[in-house]
């Protein structure tokens, strides 16, 4: 009985952080929105009985990328930037475009899982488990997205380096 | 949250006769009072004795006679004093923001309560993933701090907000570095499962489980949570010196009241959780098994509380860039070196 409606109650939560994220004006508002989607979405996977996941979705999605994401529209914005972006034609069509294939994507992957979505608690997930799948069955994966990480980061301190140099 | 009233045989006669949801829903209302008059009255004694504590440092004698007894309700009248206050909200604040942002840092505060073991069948909700989930909710505060830092619309505001993020955020990874030989000792995430694992005298403690990298362990652990909970010398979020107040500049009355209040609620939490993981929790040294659990647990934790207090009154404030190199360059390489010696260690010896 609680459980449907507590969905309800965090995927409401997560939609209008969602929503508040598109239609505020200032975008440290809309930064501050997607915390609140990120929260809903960790309440969800607690629901689901994954606490090491919600956990892990509120260290690294709501605490250091939104931090991340703070950081970046403080710096980078100016005063004539406050306001929302202009919709000037091309931008809009490149913007339906990219929004319809997202949209066609989640539906199929939606419709993938045949109205099973998983909604109810399962057993709880122990954080035994959830090592042996990362560093057994999805090690590979595992280890190529940390070189990948790696790169970008080695990537980052070159521009970096180079922009000291020129200056 | 059903541990606790399982725990206790008081609550389980009176909860007898109600519908399970409804004995439910008491039981949850029951133990937020018990761990929000915990918080309270941690914060009022704390800080108290961080007033006494600095006054003897500098060789005064601090509050005397409030209560005529060394001050003793010293903090009651000021909590009395806030409360009455005017909570002043600039014009040009986003107001929403403004009233939210002591709320989010409070909450952050307040939910890392609920899973401290206080003793072997005294705790609100034994998580399975205890430390994981007092690392998650501690983190949040910095998006309080943040969003209190904005709304202010003042510079100097803005500057401790945007202080306390860097730091929270970087201080992070060497806190959590720090918790993993702990962890890798007792193989569970559980706080209660952290401290069965210690029991039978401070030679069992994590401390000693892997030689001389949980030792420097517990260091690292101690020296970064004081950064991660913005106390000095790590207090640049709201250098006086610099800042007039940094974050919490603006504030006034209540909302202030709560800064305060979670300031030394974290305090208390980041004492808790290194007693717990590498002190033995609610163990006696000796393992007698004597004293109640809370008592001991206490006493550790307020001891590294006093230590805290001793390390703000003592050392002066660190520079920006001094902090980024002690993250970045001094303690996360060292939190490498004792996971990974640690690790060695056990399997090993």
């Amino acid at each position: 009985m609680l459980v449907p409606i507590s969905f309800a109650l965090l995927a409401l939560l997560a939609l209008g952080g969602a929503l508040m994220l598109l239609f505020r004006r200032d975008p440290v508002d809309g930064v501050l929105s997607l915390v609140v989607t990120m929260l809903a979405l960790a309440g969800i996977y607690l629901q689901l009985a994954d606490p090491v996941v919600a956990a892990l979705q509120v260290i690294v999605y709501a605490g250091a990328i939104m931090v991340l994401f703070l950081f970046v529209t403080m710096f980078v914005r100016r005063a004539e930037e406050r306001g929302p972006l202009g919709w000037d034609r091309p931008r809009f069509a490149l913007a339906s475009i990219v929004a319809a294939c997202l949209l066609g994507l989640l539906v199929q992957a939606i419709g993938a899982f045949g109205g099973n979505t998983p909604t109810h608690p399962g057993p709880p997930a122990e954080i035994a488990a959830i090592a042996h799948s990362l560093f057994g069955e999805f090690l590979y994966p595992f280890e190529l997205v940390s070189a990948l990480l790696l790169v970008a980061m080695v990537g980052v301190v070159v521009l970096g380096r180079r922009g000291e140099e020129s200056s | 949250m059903s541990e606790l009233a399982q725990n206790l045989t008081l609550p389980g006669a009176l909860l007898a006769g109600l519908s399970p949801g409804v004995a439910a829903m008491l039981v949850m209302f029951a133990s937020c009072a018990a761990v929000l008059g915990v918080v309270a009255l941690n914060g009022m004694f704390l800080v108290w004795w961080e007033r006494k504590i600095s006054a003897h440092i500098q060789s005064r004698v601090g509050p005397m006679t409030t209560g005529y007894w060394h001050g003793w309700l010293q903090s009651i009248a000021d909590g009395v004093k806030l409360l009455l206050k005017e909570n002043i909200i600039p014009l040009m604040a986003d107001r929403w923001l403004f009233m939210l942002a002591p709320l989010v840092v409070f909450m952050s505060a307040f939910m890392a309560f609920v899973p401290i073991p206080w003793g072997e069948k005294l705790i609100v909700a034994d998580l399975n993933v205890g430390v994981l989930y007092i690392a998650a909710i501690t983190s949040l505060s910095a998006i309080g701090v943040i969003m209190a830092g904005w709304a202010s619309n003042n510079k100097w505001s803005l500057y401790g907000g945007m202080r306390a993020a860097a730091q929270i955020v970087s201080y992070e990874i060497p806190v959590g570095l720090a918790l993993v030989p702990a962890l890798l000792a007792s193989s569970t995430l559980s706080m209660q499962g952290i401290v069965e694992v210690q029991a039978g005298g401070i030679w069992n403690w994590n401390i000693f489980a892997g030689g001389p990298f949980t030792i420097v362990a517990f260091g690292a652990l101690f020296l970064a949570s004081l950064a991660e909970v913005n106390r000095a010398p790590f207090d640049l979020p709201e250098a006086e010196s610099e800042l007039v107040c940094g974050f919490h500049t603006e504030y006034s009355g209540m909302c202030f009241a709560f800064f305060f209040l979670a300031e030394y609620s974290e305090m208390f939490v980041v004492a808790v959780v290194a007693s717990v993981l590498y002190l033995g929790g609610w163990h006696d040294p000796l393992g007698l098994g004597i004293l109640p659990g809370p008592v001991v647990l206490m006493a550790k934790v307020l001891l590294l509380v006093f230590v805290q207090m001793w390390f703000r009154w003592t050392f002066p404030r660190l520079r920006v860039d001094q902090l980024m190199y002690l993250a970045w360059k001094v303690l996360t390489p060292l939190g490498f070196i004792n996971v990974f010696g640690a690790a060695f260690w056990l399997i090993l010896v």
